[in-house]
């Protein structure tokens, strides 16, 4: 799914277009990716403070899956770059318009899955570990929040 | 929304893979539109209509509570 454009490309230059564009984001993905490894292993020597060795795992292991993902994907799209017919086919395939509506309603569907488990795992989580709540409740003001600037900006767009 | 698109094709002996190719979409979208399943956008309709050389309306069979 691509979070990046609303419309989906017309044609095979339009699409060339897309993908340059997400070539970028791969890179920043991977220097996401590098970023998050290093943390974890500068951030405990330069101040004070030791990580659990399990978070630390997960984090390192984040970031490393960050890297190859991104680097997964910059291979990818430069090798539907170099071949006209693959990037024909990959426009098809991710830019079908019944496959684009499939997607929107997937993440539609999912977005609110997110909303009412944020909530659920906010109220009872609450009981146990207060900054729960104050941790859910904020995401989802930061989700309806979002929501309203993006539907604000877009209804300025159309 | 019904639509003619099987029988405009059958009559014309194009495949679903040629018709998916003319205007720019994966055969699976034409297997979805002809079972109904998926209804065509504005422009895909209007695609569709001009590779079979006819008006949208004559492809695509609007219902009265669908324009409603």
């Amino acid at each position: 799914m691509n979070f990046w454009y609303t419309k989906p490309a017309r044609t095979d230059a339009e699409y060339q277009k897309m993908i340059q564009f997400q070539k970028k984001i791969d890179v920043l993905v991977v220097v996401t990716g590098i970023l998050t490894f290093f943390i974890v292993y500068m951030i405990p020597k330069v101040v004070d403070f030791s990580m659990n060795e399990n978070i630390s795992g997960l984090y390192s292991g984040l970031g490393i899956g960050l890297v190859f993902a991104g680097i997964g994907k910059y291979l990818q799209h430069t090798s539907w770059l170099k071949n006209e017919q693959s990037i024909k086919a990959a426009r098809l395939k991710n830019n079908d318009e019944r496959i684009v509506e499939i997607g929107r309603k997937a993440y539609q569907m999912s977005a609110t899955l997110l909303l009412i488990a944020l909530y659920f795992l906010g109220l009872i989580g609450g009981f146990f570990e207060p900054i729960l709540i104050l941790v859910m409740g904020g995401l989802v003001w930061l989700f309806l929040l979002s929501y309203c600037v993006a539907f604000f900006i877009y209804s300025k767009k159309m | 929304m019904q639509n003619k698109i099987q029988q405009l094709r059958k009559e014309n002996k194009v495949t679903q893979a040629e018709l998916a190719e003319a205007v720019d979409v994966t055969r699976q979208t034409i297997i979805s539109l002809e079972s109904g399943k998926y209804n065509a956008s504005l422009l895909l309709a209007h695609k569709i209509a001009c590779y079979f050389g006819k008006k949208i309306e004559e492809v695509f069979l609007f219902e009265e509570d669908e324009k409603e």
